[in-house]
């Protein structure tokens, strides 16, 4: 269960993610998305509570801004979206839905990349991870700055979170 | 004539999907032959006589671009045929993949995620160059036969 408050629907805790990363993430993601699902997901207010199973993928990205990206699917959502993405049925507990999820967190985060460096970033990524929860939790609701991005689309609705991590400098001990 | 593909992917997903959706261009028959990392699909592509491959970019132990540099090593050191070599990638950036293509020695690239229309235009030179060399390898594995005599002329007779 998500804890964070949610005026808006990029809802952040703490500092916030810069605002070129959520612009870069918003963009990635219709272009991903539209490439294979043909329509945009439509962004809505950030749910603060979210009911049931959920599969992530997630990437981190290092460079100018470190941050995690990652995409939740709900338990209804990820085999309309597994469909469309691979051609073929997933059952959401099988062990290919997570690949599935780790490999659409991969594509879009190569786009972030290019979304990033057109807006003058530099940043290279991870390999995806996955996480399975119910409901799921990732990310502690203190400490990091934190941005949730909520949609809802034809194949059902799904959340972006980034979480951005401390500088280098900060990380060093005894600071 | 079937042409023999490696598919080299950490993700299954990502495998199957691959071989679908090459199966789908309806170039020719394939036979597909996977791999589950770098090091596995150096160990086969050694073992066996494959006509083309796909390597993921981006995976644990040994990269794809590592792979490929890898792979035509071999190829050289052995004065083997070099196969076609593409490579799937997520990678956007331009500059990146070129200078990745050019430096490890790879004739390709199919960006993720993509369609079965992409695949036709952009394997269709590659596709065509493994088939070539699949009709090359077998003209040369049937030369053999062919300049073996007859079982029933007086050759035959002299070499049964």
């Amino acid at each position: 269960m998500s804890t964070l408050t949610a005026p808006d629907p990029v809802s952040t805790a703490g500092a916030s993610i810069h605002p070129a990363i959520v612009d870069a993430v918003r963009a990635s993601l219709d272009k991903t998305y539209s490439a294979f699902f043909t329509e945009r997901p439509e962004p809505i207010e950030y749910l603060e509570h979210h009911e049931g199973p959920c599969i992530a993928g997630i990437i981190s990205f290092v460079g100018d801004r470190s941050f995690t990206f990652s995409w939740i699917l709900k338990k209804e959502t990820a085999p309309n979206v597994a469909q469309k993405f691979c051609g073929f049925e997933i059952p959401f507990e099988s062990a290919d839905m997570g690949d599935m999820a780790g490999e659409l967190v991969n594509v879009i985060a190569g786009e972030i990349i290019a979304q990033l460096e057109r807006r003058g970033m530099k940043a290279s990524m991870s390999l995806p991870t996955v996480a399975r929860g119910a409901p799921l939790e990732l990310i502690p609701e203190v400490g990091p700055s934190i941005a949730n991005l909520e949609y809802t689309s034809s194949e059902g609705g799904f959340w972006l979170r980034l979480a951005a991590a401390k500088t280098i400098a900060q990380r060093l001990p005894g600071r | 004539m079937k042409v023999k593909a490696l598919v080299v992917d950490d993700s299954g997903i990502m495998r199957k999907m691959v071989m679908k959706t090459v199966t789908e261009a309806k170039f020719c028959e394939f036979e597909f032959v996977e791999a589950e990392d770098g090091q596995v699909a150096l160990d086969k592509l050694k073992a066996a006589d494959f006509d083309i491959v796909f390597v993921d970019w981006n995976m644990p132990n040994m990269t794809g671009v590592d792979f490929v540099r890898e792979a035509r090593k071999h190829e050289k050191a052995n004065g083997i045929d070099a196969i076609p070599m593409v490579m799937v990638t997520s990678e956007k950036t331009m500059g990146k993949i070129q200078e990745a293509l050019d430096e490890a020695g790879a004739d390709g690239f199919i960006s993720k995620p993509f369609t079965v229309e992409e695949l036709q235009v952009k394997l269709k030179k590659h596709v065509e160059k493994a088939q070539v060399l699949r009709v090359r390898k077998n003209r040369l594995t049937a030369a053999p036969a062919a300049a073996a005599p007859a079982s029933g002329g007086w050759l035959g007779k002299i070499f049964s």
